[in-house]
């Protein structure tokens, strides 16, 4: 199903009489503001159902492969920059992988962005060799349209190693920025619990509140 | 033929390992390598190698010095045997922790070098009082009383605090063999490690990764130590096997041939 079919369907159904009392002609960007909210708790959901059973294959379809430049190389040590900002999960998996994108086979190993401390003065900083990196917010370009985030290499290879001049880094790409256009793939069934969702957080009226205790609070 | 059709390789690396720890757990992803394969070089080092297997036992031939110390080596553990080679075979010295330690103090008593001959300043010489036993720059010092006990006329005693060894009485060369126990793992993480140790090492990295966790069950942390440990015992017997013919030959060699009378 495309994105725009997902805004669509909620549209139609906000605008014909089943809506009640909620009927109206809604603009669709405000109806994409709740689809993104929708689509990121039903992709930590998927996370959650996938760290239960040791099956991440589920976030395999909405993720997407972006070449990413190595710049400024400094010894063993350079950054990327992200396209976007990477979902925010645990573990770090809204980034699946980065792998050199002249080598796939070649993996580099996530590391939280204190760790380093620890690491370096480990064994497994000088016996193994696989490439890290971390992620955190880019500070060297800020500013509207500049990317947000950044990925920091390190222990890549150098000359007269072949160099690694760009990685492919394996991301789930947020709602917000599919094309109206794009085919937004989803889990089996996911496209009506989303549409009812974002239904039921449109058109949810707030419960009175019955409580006389001078207190606003619906749940009373 | 296992030469022109090779089975298995029968050494793997580390990262082996923990590529087979991450497939036990259905983990097909990175993220806690680094932890994994460290936890799996401390298993390897400081668990297999010194206590469990003989991999980690090494041998180096130092050179002695005219003050009869030879440094130890930078991967040193524990000694396993120290001697010096004589036509094709070990001739052990013994462990004497009589020997005196060689320091260098000047007449304050205060601390000046390490070892009898290394380089001081000449304006010191005059001040120095010189500890060491009968051999000095090669030649033997008489008018002492005594020497060194032991079985063997030559001794030795690691010095820790210098990291050298320290020999007394006399030996035929200065190039002695030291056998010791190593960590077992090189510093560039070339180093392979026996098949036979992968499960034992497998088993020990999931149980160190759940062994600090607050929330993983105290039964279900004991289940996973106790997966290590008979993993160690099929390890120790593997290691420790007799091989039929090395019992035959404790068996023969009590064995004579005599005149049937």
């Amino acid at each position: 199903m495309k994105k725009i079919n997902l805004i669509e369907s909620i549209v139609s159904f906000l605008a014909s009489d089943a809506a009640g009392d909620s009927k109206g002609v809604y603009h669709p960007e405000e109806i994409k503001v709740h689809l993104n909210n929708v689509f990121n708790k039903a992709v930590y959901d998927s996370w959650l159902n996938g760290k239960r059973y040791s099956d991440f294959s589920q976030l395999d379809a909405w993720s997407k492969t972006y070449e990413v430049a190595i710049v400024s190389q400094i010894g063993t040590k350079a950054h990327g920059l992200l396209p976007f900002a990477p979902i925010q999960l645990p573990n770090a998996m809204g980034i699946r992988q980065v792998a050199d994108n002249a080598d796939v086979s070649n993996v580099f190993a996530p590391m939280e962005s204190t760790a380093d401390v620890v690491f370096a003065e480990l064994e497994v900083s000088t016996m193994d060799d696989t490439p890290v990196y971390s992620m955190e917010q880019n500070n060297l370009s800020t500013g509207a349209g500049e990317a947000s985030h950044k990925l920091k290499f390190d222990k890549l290879p150098i000359a007269p190693d072949t160099l690694i001049t760009s990685v492919d880094v394996l991301m789930i790409v947020p709602l917000e920025m599919l094309d109206d256009y794009d085919d937004c793939v989803m889990p089996s069934g996911m496209e009506d619990n989303i549409i009812q969702q974002v239904i039921a957080l449109m058109s949810k009226k707030q419960e009175s509140d019955t409580s006389n205790d001078g207190v606003f609070n619906p749940q009373n | 033929m296992s030469t022109i059709s090779p089975k298995s390789a029968g050494l793997v690396t580390i990262r082996y390992v923990v590529m087979s720890v991450l497939n036990r757990l259905g983990d097909y992803s990175l993220k806690n390598f680094l932890r994994y394969t460290q936890i799996a070089i401390e298993g390897f080092s400081e668990s297999l190698a010194m206590y469990h297997i003989g991999a980690g036992s090494d041998v180096v031939y130092l050179h002695m010095s005219t003050a009869k110390t030879a440094p130890l080596p930078a991967d040193y553990v524990n000694w396993i045997k120290v001697g010096y080679p004589i036509e094709g075979k070990l001739k052990v010295i013994s462990n004497d922790n009589n020997i005196l330690l060689p320091r260098v103090f000047d007449d304050t008593g205060e601390y000046v070098g390490p070892v009898y001959g290394e380089a001081i300043g000449a304006t010191d010489l005059s001040n120095i009082i010189f500890f060491s036993d009968h051999w000095r720059n090669g030649q033997f010092v008489g008018g002492m009383y005594g020497l060194p006990g032991g079985i063997d006329t030559a001794g030795f005693r690691v010095d820790m605090e210098n990291r050298q060894l320290v020999f007394s009485g006399s030996t035929p060369r200065s190039e002695i063999v030291l056998e010791y126990t190593t960590s077992g793992l090189k510093t560039d993480g070339s180093s392979l490690i026996p098949r036979e140790c992968v499960a034992a090492l497998r088993t020990y990295v999931l149980w160190m990764k759940d062994e600090n966790d607050p929330r993983i069950a105290y039964n279900a942390k004991e289940r996973l130590k106790r997966n290590h440990e008979e993993e160690i015992e099929a390890l120790r017997s593997f290691s420790n096997a007799f091989s039929a013919s090395e019992y035959l030959a404790m068996i023969y060699q009590s064995s004579y041939q005599s005149p049937k009378r």
